[in-house]
């Protein structure tokens, strides 16, 4: 479909129609039978989420009559031996640091700050939980593997000296501490601390609601500076941490070998001053039932969310069902923050609510840090893997700051990167068919509110901070045309309409897929119902986030929860409905017959079902209490993503490395997989040596993904790359002829199907006397060889 | 067409309908399994070029369920048979496998690619009737032999190849699931009068629902559907559907609904006590794998494995073949074989039977042609009872089993009933060679339907 016309209304003429429609067509033959290959949404036909405190849970899992399944985000309480058919899941859940005192005068010098912070990590006394690791990137993050020379072996606990323990602060996290560690409240050294995972991802500004966020969420040099930053007291150090983490976020580095590097120094400027330093982690231990009938199966475990993701709802499945059956989870605390997709859902009961009843365009991947597509789909362009500029068309789309309102780009003008994506759209809970100003009225809002600062009439500081990449790399959309697909199901058949549009960015990248992540045109909850929350905010009914409601002293924004907010937006969708109102930005998109029969079906929605809560996504509310809370599946076929869709990820296998050895100018690595092989309703872990024909219990070949880092004796990492599979099935590093001679030490991993939690890491020192290229195979081989 | 009066017991015992722990198949000369046959050196030179097989399941998907056993049964015997040296002691089979839930255009496309760039010698697997239909002409197009394991529809044969060359299929047919699960209930419950049913509203339901009405229509004089209920695809809240039928009072209960959807509909359906007010019929309950059945399951109704094969028939170690095949796919999965795993395993040793038969007489690897003219009118001993090829239409049959439900303590999921299980040969309930086709002379759902319709007597 061309778009060259006029105006932007006329542009998207013929897109201004529903962009999701499915048409079941039966014709009268035989030529089916029950095997259905497609079923939209996940497992579950009902999905309840109820408050539970850690004892509560531990009965509950007991209950003979309806049993818990799960408990997420921390461990029941049991009063005796956990049940048999309990299993459990491990994830990182916090960070534990040490800082200093900057008023201590026993501090003052960073030797002293050193010495205090190995004194303070030597004081503590570690619960079967905690980790004593004396580095912010720890095996739960993606990138571990690039600072796996940072951790010595065996280093890890560190030895108290002579030395006095330095005076801990009272009132901070002490329970960590030793009883014999001396405790202060004025005049202390050192500060224990622990920061959660989901706390320092929430003050960074990343909210996993309905806003993308940036790819490198889960990587530990990300969360490092997030933590370490802030406790930097001088200015110089400040600089230089910013400097490289701006380098980083916008990929000025030519290749990955000097990403690695950058990542490093990083690192080592937020530790070079020991003014804080992480001494640990905790590790989150979440229970489930493993019950031959009552209990829950393919578990997919997010390494640092643990099984409060959007793709273990996507992925469990009760035993006692193919599909369908109620599964119920517990949770603890209960949830405080607002539910409002824009700056609310902060919380974990608010995060998983989102991630049942949301639908965003991509999902992290739970075993590392990159992110699947879900809704999103990205295509390949002529400019696809090319690092050159592209020219902006001029009829492109850009939101205006301070209004949001769209308006062409125009002639003149560039890009650095061109995303395609082909979208895949569906209808709202309330019934609305998802158009193009759906897809566009996220960017809108962003830009309307994130300019102006406070004392703008919209502003909110959170949605700036959500938003800040996005706005400040995109240059344009375009929608581009709308394709349809058809899909049989037995004996019918289900059209389904896809918008591709072009999203241009400055962005410098390698990986088309972090371009994509940038800028994605979805929103799971459509135009009308954003539209209806900023006029509640602009009329002073609510807040969108935390911050602003505590600073204008509102209440924050809540679609389902707060009476008095509820009927104030009812009032306003019944004037919307009369007077047919849609946001200035989209009076280009949307006409007000439309708009009034977005906001009629809004009303109806509301008067049925007595919340706000509409998306797309695969799960809507069904019933709530302040305790309970219950999704029922969408099982309409208008919902694009089916059973089964996220399966890869559950149960993941991992790889261990038997051996490395150096043959001239290769290094060989031997490696098993230990994986799940699924048998009835159960899976048993088996260990048998890595080839290419070792099936996972899906019994899907199992991909691996190598990678080792050789790091010199200077610390800079001198060389990284892939391993290549040898018909021996051994895993080779060919050693790059660049390598200058001297001493490296070289590091390799297999993430199997790109599993890097926990890795085993092997190790090999390397001699290189400069004969690399030049002596074959049986070249400079004067190596420690080393099992990991 | 006149109607003749013939009594129940006596046309049942005719079509040899068979119930009880003594049920076993069908009596053909006694021959020894593919699979414990030591195979006579072969005769000329045989190539030591791998075997290159493609293997279409679902690998993913809801149908996933019914893919992986198929894949399991077919790994199991493709590595049974290289360890044995391989076809003919020399080709050992490499499997190229390919996800079914692709889609059909992809399905067809795969199978495309496999025979004409990886060469495939033997194109097998296919659940899906939604796919045999579209994959079976092009088979027969590229002439890439193929034995279809599931894809079970009528459909493939009445119309979409009609005349096949090249592609077999070694699954029942899908008519014989209502007609299996009517004669079934005709033999048990004669008395009943008034049957509801609840079926998928697609054409499974509508094939399962036409098939058992017609066939129990000719057993049981003076019976009545006195409700129906078509429950949509994606339907999670069977209520309406039980609450209808039970309010009309029935004998009895027919479905077809299937896999995670019968498992939701039997357990609100016990919520409502709909197995204590009728009896209750079904094509598929038991259908999947076996042990997806719970025990809260009620016992004693007709849980239908879609009329194929089942894990424990017959019981009391009387079929060794099926004992040995459980005794290894138990041994390599850890879990019990479904009528898929018996499907795509006997495949590979049907074909290997074929080539080592075709080498006796030709000597060397024989020619396609030659293997074709092996597996036409093969009778060949699976773990489900002798299997036939009828060479008209290169179907699969072998006898259909149905029988009840009911909790033992050797396992820990419900089977079927080891004292009553039902078997019927299937040629006795499926339409006769040449029978005419719909569109030829009739428009009935099937040849089978018509066959029924217009040949069995109505009992007295």
């Amino acid at each position: 479909m061309s778009l060259h016309a006029a105006s932007p209304r006329a542009r998207l003429g013929g897109l201004v129609v529903g962009l999701t429609c499915a048409v079941a067509i039966a014709p009268p033959s035989a030529r089916a039978d029950h095997a259905v290959s497609y079923f939209p949404s996940f497992y579950p036909h009902e999905i309840r989420i109820e408050t539970l405190d850690p004892e509560g849970a531990a009965r509950e899992f007991i209950n003979k009559n309806n049993p818990l399944h799960v408990y997420v985000g921390t461990a029941p309480r049991f009063s005796g031996q956990i049940p048999e058919h309990l299993k459990s899941a491990e994830s990182l859940k916090s960070l534990i640091t040490v800082s200093v005192n900057p008023q201590s005068s026993r501090l003052q010098n960073r030797e002293a700050r050193c010495h205090a912070i190995e004194q303070a990590a030597a004081a503590l006394r570690a619960p079967p939980d905690v980790v004593m690791h004396p580095y912010p990137i720890t095996p739960y993050h993606a990138d571990y593997l690039g600072h796996a020379d940072r951790l010595p072996p065996g280093k890890a606990t560190r030895q108290p000296t002579a030395a006095p323990v330095p005076t801990f602060r009272a009132g901070a996290d002490t329970s960590l501490l030793s009883p014999q560690a001396p405790v202060q409240a004025t005049d202390w050294d050192v500060s224990l601390d622990e920061t959660s995972v989901s706390a320092l991802l929430t003050d960074a500004g990343i909210g996993f609601n309905d806003w993308p966020a940036p790819r490198w969420t889960k990587e530990g040099w990300f969360q490092a500076y997030q933590l370490l930053r802030p406790a930097l007291s001088q200015a110089s150090d400040r600089e230089q941490a910013d400097e490289l983490f701006e380098r980083l976020a916008h990929n000025e580095f030519r290749d990955r070998t000097e990403q690695l590097n950058l990542e490093r120094e990083l690192l080592a400027a937020l530790l070079v001053s020991c003014e804080r330093a992480v001494v640990g982690y905790r590790l989150r231990r979440e229970f489930y039932t493993d019950d031959f009938s009552d209990g829950i199966e393919n578990i997919s475990v997010d390494s640092q969310s643990g099984l409060n993701s959007a793709v273990f709802v996507r992925t469990v499945k009760l035993k006692d069902f193919l599909w369908n059956g109620s599964l119920r989870i517990g949770i603890d605390p209960r949830p405080t923050a607002a539910w409002n997709p824009i700056a609310g859902f902060t919380d974990a009961a608010g995060r998983l609510v989102w991630s049942i009843v949301g639908d965003n365009a991509f999902l992290p991947v739970p075993y590392n840090s990159r992110w699947v597509q879900n809704r999103a789909e990205i295509r390949t362009t002529d400019e696809s893997g090319i690092r050159r500029s592209v020219r902006v068309p001029d009829d492109a789309l850009m939101p205006q700051s301070m209004t949001g309102k769209f308006a062409p780009v125009g002639p003149g003008h560039g890009a650095m990167a061109k995303v395609l994506y082909r979208m895949s759209a569906s209808n709202f809970s309330d019934g609305s068919v998802m158009e193009p100003a759906d897809l566009l009225y996220p960017f809108a809002l962003a830009f309307r509110w994130s300019a102006g600062g406070q004392n703008a009439a919209t502003y909110d500081p959170e949605i700036a901070a959500a938003t800040r990449l996005m706005r400040e790399r995109l240059r344009g959309v375009k929608l581009v045309r709308v394709e349809e697909t058809a899909r049989t199901i037995a004996d019918q058949t289900f059209t389904y309409r896809s918008p591709i549009i072009e999203v241009y960015l400055d962005n410098l990248t390698f990986d088309e897929q972090e371009d994509a992540l940038i800028a994605p045109p979805w929103s799971s909850v459509p135009w009308h119902v954003l539209a209806l929350m900023e006029v509640a905010v602009e009329r002073g009914i609510a807040a969108f986030s935390r911050s602003e409601a505590e600073r204008r002293h509102l209440p924050w924004l809540d679609l389902l929860r707060d009476p008095a907010q509820l009927k104030a937006l009812r009032a306003l969708i019944k004037e919307f409905a009369q007077t047919g109102y849609r946001p200035a930005a989209l009076e280009l998109l949307v006409g007000p017959e439309a708009a009034k029969a977005r906001w009629q079906l809004l009303d109806q929605f509301v008067e049925a079902n007595d919340h706000l809560l509409v998306t797309n996504g695969p799960y809507r509310l069904k019933a709530w209490s302040p305790d309970t809370f219950v999704f029922e599946v969408v099982r309409e076929f208008t919902y694009p993503v089916g059973l089964g869709t996220f399966n890869g990820f559950a149960d993941p296998a991992r790889a261990l490395i038997r051996a490395m050895e150096r043959a001239g100018d290769l290094v060989l690595v031997s490696a098993d997989a230990e994986f799940a092989v699924k048998q009835q309703r159960d899976h048993r872990l088996v260990r048998a040596p890595l080839q290419p024909d070792t099936l996972r219990g899906t019994l899907q070949p199992i991909r691996p993904e190598s990678h080792y880092v050789i790091i010199g004796q200077d610390g800079r990492v001198a060389a990284v790359g892939g391993l290549v599979r040898q018909p021996d099935n051994r895993f080779a590093v060919s050693l790059p002829t660049t390598l200058q001679p001297g001493v490296y030490t070289l590091f390799a991993a297999i993430f199997l199907d790109g599993n890097t939690i926990n890795p085993a890491i092997g190790r090999i020192e390397l001699r290189n006397g400069g004969t690399i290229g030049k002596a074959g195979r049986t070249g400079d081989a004067r190596d420690e060889e080393r099992k990991p | 067409m006149e109607q003749r009066n013939v009594d129940r017991r006596s046309f049942l015992n005719n079509l040899g309908v068979t119930v009880g722990a003594a049920a076993a198949a069908t009596a053909i000369p006694a021959m020894k399994p593919a699979s414990a046959q030591t195979p006579a050196a072969p005769k000329g030179k045989i190539p030591d070029a791998p075997l290159r097989l493609g293997h279409m399941t679902f690998l993913t998907g809801p149908a996933a369920v019914l893919g992986e056993p198929s894949l399991k049964g077919h790994l199991l015997a493709a590595e049974e048979i290289n360890a044995q040296g391989g076809i003919l002691g020399k080709r050992k089979i490499e499997t190229i496998t390919a996800d079914e839930a692709a889609g059909t255009d992809a399905n067809v496309k795969e199978l495309r690619r496999m025979k004409l760039s990886e060469k495939i010698d033997l194109f097998t697997g296919v659940i899906s009737s939604g796919n045999t239909p579209a994959l079976g002409p092009v088979a027969e197009e590229l002439g890439a032999l193929t034995i279809f394991v599931d894809g079970c529809t009528d459909f493939l044969w009445d119309k979409a190849v009609p005349n096949p060359k090249f592609a077999f299929r070694i699954t029942n047919i899908q008519s014989a699931d209502g007609v299996t699960c009517a004669l079934a209930a005709a033999q048990t419950w004669p008395q009943v009068k008034r049957i509801a049913h609840i079926h998928p509203d697609y054409s499974y339901g509508r094939n399962a629902f036409d098939h058992f009405n017609i066939a129990f229509s000719k057993l049981v004089p003076g019976t009545e559907v006195v409700s129906e209920g078509w429950p949509k695809l994606g339907t999670t809240d069977f209520t309406a559907h039980i609450t209808k039928a039970m309010s009309s009072n029935p004998d009895l209960i027919v479905s077809s609904v299937w896999g995670g959807d019968y498992v939701a509909m039997y357990k609100q359906a016990l919520r409502y006590g709909m197995f204590n007010s009728a009896k209750f019929a079904s094509t598929i309950a038991f259908g999947v794998a076996p042990h997806a059945i719970g025990k809260d399951h009620p016992e004693g109704v007709i849980a239908g494995v879609h009329a194929n094969y089942y894990f424990t028939f017959p019981p009391g170690n009387r079929w060794p073949a099926n004992q040995r095949f459980v005794e290894k796919y138990y041994k390599r999965w850890n879990e019990y074989p479904n009528f898929q795993s018996d499907g795509a395993y006997h495949t590979l040793y049907m074909y290997k039977t074929a080539v080592e038969k075709a080498n006796k007489l030709t000597g060397g690897w024989p020619e396609e042609e030659a293997i074709i003219n092996q597996l036409e009118g093969m009778y060949f001993e699976t773990a489900a009872g002798d299997l036939y090829i009828r060479p008209d239409n290169h179907q699969g049959y072998k006898d259909a089993v149905t029988g009840f439900s009911k909790n033992v303590a050797e396992y820990p999921f419900q089977i079927l009933d080891p004292a009553r299980m039902i078997t019927i040969p299937i040629r006795n309930i499926t339409a006769p060679p040449r029978w005419p086709k719909p569109g030829s002379g009739h428009n009935d759902p099937t040849a089978t339907y018509n066959w029924i319709k217009e040949t069995w007597p109505q009992v007295a």
